[in-house]
């Protein structure tokens, strides 16, 4: 299913903070990652992705180093310190933003209230 | 004839919409493995070799909007705050000889000439590729090494055998080759530690060698930082221990060594001139008239200011005798001021390249001032010039040139990549 582009703009930093939490990633790897845990339906252009991780590094949210693998030089990105508080701060507003989206569509009713 | 690189058409368009050429080569290579990735991925799928090449360029997205929006990341950032104030200290430095010192003589134009080509080296190395640096970094250290034997066995830098006079200013580039050994030999483990010994030892013999101990200091405190830096975060406590141990032993072995050489060089005369000057200095003005006892001629505080070597190594005394202790303390509070905003850009590095020369430009310039503040309140009496104001024409060029190298870290901003150690090594 593919989604409204709305929709996923503003979460894209989110997922890629999300993705680098289990570890150290290069950029086409993290686009085959977040493809594959989401059933190809975020499947972001490399185009899109590399402003936006030249971007989080700009704000100190993730580091990038070079490294050798499968015999070549990648360039890989991991999550700073600072990048894990503003993954938590953004989890805790994408889930409140999601509640209140699920209770205005199920008519005022969270799922599991009675 | 050899066949184009099917990704050149689409990197060459992302290239064009971003300006700053240093950039271009860190971004497009990242763009370029992640077209072959793709591509490769295709392939392993099944797909013919052009379909792959298609699929993967159309995957990318427009590279006009990729490469606009990759041009509003990487840009050059100047840091303009600290060049302007950096200008406007060296001036007043220039202003302050001009109106107190300035006696019309043969060598009046000397201070001009090391204003201008400090400014020169400083514009120079503003605009080097520290990238392109990192990849020579292992040179560093042998060119300085090369640079002060020469001074040693040249006659006419010696001073009672030792490289007091302008081989001194040399220890202040010490910490930049201590840096660029620390970056270009990392990554071997043990091998990488006993080479870091190596330098460090060869070096710290040649700054020993100025009889200097504010030069000791420079080095082995900015060693200290970096080889702190070196270790992992987190990781290995007892080595930094180990090094801050080392770091304590080895200074208070040189204050040791370098107090009686004070003691016999200058027999406290410099210390009880700067104590005078200070107990005889006002708020504000020339001081009131003193004489130093116990030596066996007459000169007034007032005449040892004049002399050029008070408006080097002691010009905050001096300015405190000439113009008030109250303008001396403000121009120290200026350039404390300055180095503060430097070091702020420091602390800001993300690479450890970055890291590693920011620390090797302000950890230097900070002990100088240090050692210079403690010289003049007659705690040592080996003393540096203070960075920026005093006269002093060797001191002012380099320091120019180590600011450059600090405003090109500054500037390079996002585009500072780390090289890996073994291809650090290699090239």
């Amino acid at each position: 299913m593919k989604l409204d582009k709305a929709l996923l703009s503003g979460s894209n930093a989110l997922l890629l903070l999300k993705l680098l939490e289990d570890g150290d990633k290069y950029g086409y790897e993290m686009i085959e990652e977040l493809a594959r845990r989401s059933d190809h339906t975020f499947e972001l252009k490399a185009g899109t992705l590399y402003p936006l991780l030249h971007g989080l590094e700009e704000k100190g949210w993730i580091e990038a180093y070079d490294a050798m693998a499968a015999g070549r030089l990648r360039r890989y990105y991991r999550l700073t310190e600072q990048g894990r508080q503003a993954l938590t701060e953004k989890e805790t507003a994408w889930n409140s933003y999601a509640a209140a989206v699920w209770k205005v569509l199920k008519g005022g009713t969270c799922l599991g209230e009675t | 004839m050899e066949k184009r690189d099917w990704r050149e058409d689409y990197l060459n368009q992302v290239r064009g919409q971003i300006h700053w050429k240093r950039a271009q080569p860190v971004v497009l290579r990242e763009l370029r493995d992640h077209l072959q990735d793709q591509r490769d991925a295709y392939l392993s799928q099944g797909m013919k070799e052009t379909d792959a090449e298609t699929e993967a360029l159309r995957q990318m997205g427009d590279p006009v909007t990729v490469g606009r929006e990759l041009n509003q990341l990487h840009r050059p950032k100047p840091a303009w705050g600290l060049l302007v104030a950096m200008t406007v200290l060296a001036a007043v430095g220039l202003a302050l000889w001009r109106f107190l010192y300035y006696d019309g003589d043969a060598h009046s134009w000397l201070p001009l000439l090391s204003m201008g080509l400090a400014a020169g080296l400083c514009a120079l190395t503003w605009h080097t590729d520290m990238n392109r640096l990192a990849e020579r970094a292992y040179w560093l250290c042998p060119a300085l090494v090369l640079g002060m034997l020469a001074m040693a066995l040249n006659q006419r830098f010696l001073i009672a055998g030792t490289l007091y006079g302008r081989g001194r200013y040399l220890a202040l580039l010490s910490p930049l080759a201590f840096a660029g050994t620390v970056y270009a030999l990392r990554g071997r483990g043990w091998l990488s530690l006993a080479l870091y010994g190596a330098a460090f030892c060869l070096l710290l013999a040649l700054c020993w060698g100025t009889g200097n101990f504010c030069s000791v200091l420079i080095f082995v405190i900015s060693a200290c930082v970096m080889m702190l830096q070196a270790i992992s975060p987190g990781k290995k406590r007892g080595w930094r221990a180990g090094i801050l141990l080392a770091t304590v032993l080895l200074l208070a072995l040189a204050w040791h060594r370098f107090s009686v050489m004070e003691r016999i060089l200058h027999d406290g005369f410099l210390r009880q001139m700067v104590q005078a000057a200070w107990a005889s200095s006002k708020p504000l003005g020339m001081g009131t008239p003193c004489v130093l006892s116990g030596y066996d001629f007459t000169m007034t505080p007032q005449q040892v200011m004049d002399g050029n070597f008070m408006q080097c190594d002691f010009f905050l005394t001096a300015m405190a005798y000439r113009c008030g202790w109250l303008t001396a303390l403000t121009l120290l509070a200026a350039v404390g001021g300055f180095l503060l905003l430097c070091l702020r850009g420091a602390l800001r590095q993300k690479t450890f390249w970055g890291r590693l020369l920011a620390c090797a430009v302000v950890t230097p310039l900070l002990v100088q001032t240090c050692g210079h503040v403690l010289a003049n309140f007659g705690v040592i009496v080996s003393s540096f010039e203070l960075p920026l104001l005093s006269y002093g024409n060797t001191f002012r060029m380099i320091d120019g040139f180590l600011l450059g190298v600090l405003f090109a870290v500054l500037r390079s901003g996002s585009i500072l990549r780390d090289v890996p150690p073994r291809l650090a090594a290699l090239k």
